[in-house]
């Protein structure tokens, strides 16, 4: 996957799959660290300390429709391979934790990409899931929160609408830059 | 459109439909969102068929997604179902394949064969 806005679309349908009802994805740019932070904390179901030593492994998976599970997978590489760091916290019946640290500069890290494409399609495809955003760039923050465009969410007409007012709140925010 | 604000004004109406598209005999469309289809790029598939269903101002379907069924090598998978009608299932769904089944499935009734995985009835 080439954007970590997938990756965040990935890891949050892990926590749908979850039973999550809330997930709150994270995202901080710093630039004078040079770090770039996604964090997703979900409500679900959590995931007890065998099923945590396993996570990593992408010949591992709770899945019964085929025999490996590359979500996770995916992340602990990226992070292996620009010198971040991958960190998991699970509690069965509280929730998971996931976070990534990535160095921002650093060639192999995959770009942010289209984070309105994933927020929408979560929000639409789970309309009983509430899903909560927040980046922070350099201190400015954007936030997104589906309860707000939960009633908007049922007609596609207005969801065009919708969609149209996120992306242009969110360049407002980005001021286009591309990270 | 200046801001949620004014969207929100318009709610009324958006819950009016809500109400529609919850209706049982409403049609289906269920995009695989597991690694594997968005890997394969259902985020984009899924994208334009809310596109096209916003352009057509279709307001009687629902959108929805599932997980991996195993049938990776497919993605990005794409059902229909309609009611009264068998689950439709077609494969490797491009965001320009799929504006087109809801050209033809959707707003014209017309399986569109040629890109059809499976057929299930009964679904």
């Amino acid at each position: 996957m080439e954007e970590l806005s997938l990756h965040i679309l990935d890891i949050a349908e892990n926590s749908v799959n979850a039973k999550a009802t809330k997930i709150d994805i994270e995202i901080d740019i710093n630039k004078k660290e040079n770090l770039i932070t996604m964090k997703v904390i979900d409500n679900g179901k959590g995931m007890d300390e065998e099923t945590l030593k396993s996570v990593r492994d992408p010949f591992f998976t709770t899945k019964t429709t085929r025999k490996v599970g590359l979500g996770i997978s995916f992340l602990d590489e990226i992070a292996e391979l620009t010198g971040g760091s991958l960190e998991i916290e699970s509690k069965p019946g509280i929730g998971t934790m996931i976070c990534l640290r990535l160095p921002l500069d650093h060639p192999d890290r995959p770009p942010l990409g289209d984070i309105v494409s994933t927020l929408i399609t979560l929000s639409v495809t789970n309309p009983d899931v509430h899903f909560y955003y927040k980046e922070t760039r350099n201190g400015d923050v954007w936030t997104f929160d589906s309860e707000d465009i939960k009633d908007l969410l049922g007609d596609y007409a207005l969801l065009g609408k919708v969609k149209e007012l996120l992306y242009n709140n969110y360049k407002e925010f980005t001021g286009g830059e591309l990270l | 459109m200046k801001s949620l604000e004014d969207l929100k004004r318009i709610r009324e109406r958006a819950q009016a439909q809500i109400r529609l598209r919850t209706q049982e005999s409403n049609t289906k469309i269920i995009v695989g969102m597991g690694t594997c289809g968005i890997a394969a790029g259902a985020r984009e598939t899924l994208m334009a068929i809310l596109d096209e269903l916003s352009k057509r101002n279709i307001q009687d379907v629902v959108v929805t997604q599932t997980g991996c069924v195993g049938l990776c090598e497919y993605e990005p998978l794409v059902n229909v179902i309609k009611p009264g009608q068998p689950k439709i299932t077609y494969m490797k769904v491009t965001p320009e394949k799929a504006r087109q089944i809801i050209a033809s499935h959707i707003v014209n009734d017309q399986v569109i064969n040629e890109w059809v995985l499976s057929t299930e009835e009964g679904a």
